[in-house]
């Protein structure tokens, strides 16, 4: 069990939104007592993704391949479903970025998983399902 | 060229919302319901880009026979042919799903959708489509040229667009730019009344979410003016009230 959350770069940097995201998955991810793994995709410093550790990401996954430096949707979210099959994540989280929008249903999709959009606080996981 | 275009049927834009059944439900009473506005682009831009090559646009619409007027107003528009899948769209996925599972039966050349519903907002169903088909998706696009078997798309992006080009078959969601609406002419709304509509039914499948309630927003508080120079109510307001400091 765990949570996943992308951590979306513009030309190799993260936006203060991308910070955000990582904090929220973080509350979600004490919640859980578990751990979260962040995921990069792109052509991202070594300096830039260890940033994401202080915002509360245990671990960095960091895929870069001279062909993802661009957004593609389909394979961008082939690789976040990878990743979060191989990290057992219970909960992927994304931005409500363009990209986010873009990602969210085709991951909800690949696996099998309920696409809860346009969240604005933190949910409700008592009973074992997100609200 | 064969394209079809997912329509939604949902509450006109000045709509009091209210809900029924301990806010469980939408309240539907005296509701009037519309085309979503975003699929009237697409469906404008699927009959713009079939006019030239003899082509034709199949809509489709996951409702109950209430929907029925608002796929009229679909074909009065312009559309070949309509499918309405009989069941209550109980979310994106189910209505994702069920279009998915008539595209393999019926092949397009190219799948539209609007880039979200004014209902519920999620940009969710073209994803979803393309996905379950496994073939390209882009959620929200401002401009569609199609050459041959490719198109040439603008994505928009924070602080800009993108322009991609994109094998055929794949799914898209219309944003505003990519075509102007068209309003019925009366041969159009003639036609509509003899153009075939072909209601089947739903395909079971898992559910994956479910609305446990809304709300309406709190209404929106009365403004305090604090005089520039009285710092010390300020600071009581601030610390007494809203509570911040």
């Amino acid at each position: 069990m765990s949570v996943l959350v992308y951590t979306e770069n513009a030309d190799g940097k993260f936006k203060k939104s991308t910070f955000e995201i990582v904090s929220y998955a973080r509350a979600i991810a004490n919640q859980l007592g578990t751990k979260l793994t962040a995921i990069s995709i792109g052509t991202v410093s070594a300096a830039e993704l260890a940033a994401l550790g202080k915002y509360g990401a245990e671990k960095v996954l960091n895929v870069s391949n001279d062909k993802l430096k661009n957004f593609i949707n389909q394979a961008y979210a082939s690789i976040i479903a990878e990743a979060a099959k191989k990290e057992n994540a219970d909960i992927v989280i994304l931005s409500n970025s363009f990209s986010g929008r873009g990602l969210a249903p085709r991951l909800g999709v690949k696996l099998e998983a309920g696409v809860a959009d346009g969240a604005v606080a933190l949910p409700d996981l008592t009973d074992g399902n997100f609200r | 060229m064969k394209i079809l275009v997912c329509i939604s049927n949902v509450p006109d834009t000045t709509t009091k919302i209210t809900f029924t059944d301990n806010n469980t439900q939408f309240n539907t009473n005296g509701v009037q319901f519309i085309l979503n506005p975003y699929d009237e682009i697409a469906l404008a831009r699927a009959i713009e880009l079939t006019e030239a090559n003899n082509g034709s646009v199949t809509v489709i619409n996951v409702g109950e026979i209430s929907t029925e007027p608002t796929i009229r107003k679909a074909l009065a528009i312009g559309a070949t042919d309509a499918v309405r899948i009989n069941a209550l769209p109980h979310d994106a996925w189910f209505v994702a799903y069920q279009i998915a599972q008539y595209i393999k039966a019926n092949p397009f050349d190219l799948i539209l959708t609007g880039r979200e519903s004014i209902d519920y907002n999620g940009s969710k169903v073209a994803g979803m489509i393309a996905e379950l088909l496994d073939i390209p998706s882009v959620s929200i696009i401002k401009k569609l040229d199609i050459d041959g078997n490719s198109a040439t798309v603008e994505r928009e992006i924070e602080g800009g667009k993108e322009v991609l080009t994109i094998p055929l078959p794949f799914v898209a969601g219309t944003a505003e730019g990519v075509a102007e609406v068209k309003i019925p002419n009366m041969r159009g709304i003639m036609s509509a009344r003899t153009k075939p509509l072909n209601v089947i039914e739903a395909v079971s499948v898992k559910t994956l979410s479910d609305v446990i309630s809304y709300e309406t927003p709190a209404p929106r508080g009365q403004v305090k003016l604090v005089p520039a120079d009285d710092v010390a109510k300020l600071v009581s307001l601030l610390h007494e009230e809203a509570r911040v400091i």
